[in-house]
């Protein structure tokens, strides 16, 4: 039987070198293009043409106050600056799937709700086409 | 998260509390006032990607003394309190523990609990513990 489809559990994700994988529990990689209208008179239906190509990523999870790799850590200096981002949405392994895109930390948010754990989110704009492949 | 150490070191903690019998394991011949360590009711695994961490519940067990002997009140008050010398809670959460990142202390509710046979007054505390996976 072959598997198609992959647990979210096993995702993997970079912020630099940095993997903050353990302490992430949701990530969100969406890759747009911009849509131009180019219907003329007497056309009986809206036609399209594609425009340039954006992307947004989102990641959270579980605040951890570990110094070094801690999300806290790597992501609060990284506030503002350029960043290489790896997603592997199948997890790490020959010729699974990887998208490595450079990307602005455009926000970093801290939760601490009175009855559960702190929790971090981090918004990432992407600058420039992601590298759509498979790990070697 | 190894459970079995997380059982000790709960029993550790509860420890510290004078005259508190501690039992890492629910099992016999408990004698009052004692605090047991309940077995996980629930173990929700993969909290975060890359088996990063879990989280788990439990209820420690609370028998302060038996129904008929129409005491224990005073102490069930100590040891339900949010802090001092006797609260269970305080002395949960303020060990250190290498089994977990988090142990948490929920709620307590005070009720009969039966044991042996035997019915005590006590409480249970709900209990939330996250640690790596």
């Amino acid at each position: 039987m072959i598997m198609a489809q992959i647990h979210g559990s096993l995702a993997v994700v970079k912020i630099g070198a940095s993997a903050i994988t353990a302490h992430t529990n949701n990530a969100g990689v969406e890759m747009s293009a911009d849509t131009h209208d180019v219907t003329t008179f007497g056309a009986t239906a809206h036609t399209f043409k594609g425009g340039l190509k954006a992307g947004t990523t989102t990641i959270s999870g579980i605040y951890d106050s570990t110094a070094v790799t801690g999300p806290r850590a790597i992501l609060v200096p990284a506030l503002g600056t350029n960043v290489s981002l790896t997603w592997y949405p199948e997890g790490s392994g020959s010729g699974k799937a990887a998208t490595v895109v450079d990307a602005v930390v455009g926000k970093y948010v801290e939760t601490a709700p009175v009855a559960d754990m702190v929790t971090w989110s981090c918004d990432l704009t992407h600058s420039g086409a992601p590298v759509v492949t498979a790990q070697t | 998260m190894n459970l079995v150490t997380l059982a000790d070191e709960l029993k550790a903690a509860a420890s510290t509390i004078t005259g508190l019998r501690v039992y890492a394991t629910p099992g016999l011949a408990i004698r009052a006032p004692a605090l047991v360590v309940g077995f996980p009711t629930a173990v929700e695994f993969d909290q975060t990607f890359g088996r990063g961490s879990d989280r788990l519940q439990l209820t420690l067990f609370l028998l302060v003394g038996k129904t008929s002997a129409r005491s224990g009140g005073a102490a069930l008050l100590g040891y339900l309190s949010g802090s001092g010398a006797q609260s269970v809670k305080h002395a949960i959460e303020a060990a250190t523990y290498t089994a977990a990142d988090v142990v948490h202390v929920d709620s307590a509710s005070v009720g009969a609990i039966t044991a042996e046979g035997t019915e005590y007054l006590g409480a249970t505390f709900e209990t939330t513990v996250t640690g790596r996976g």
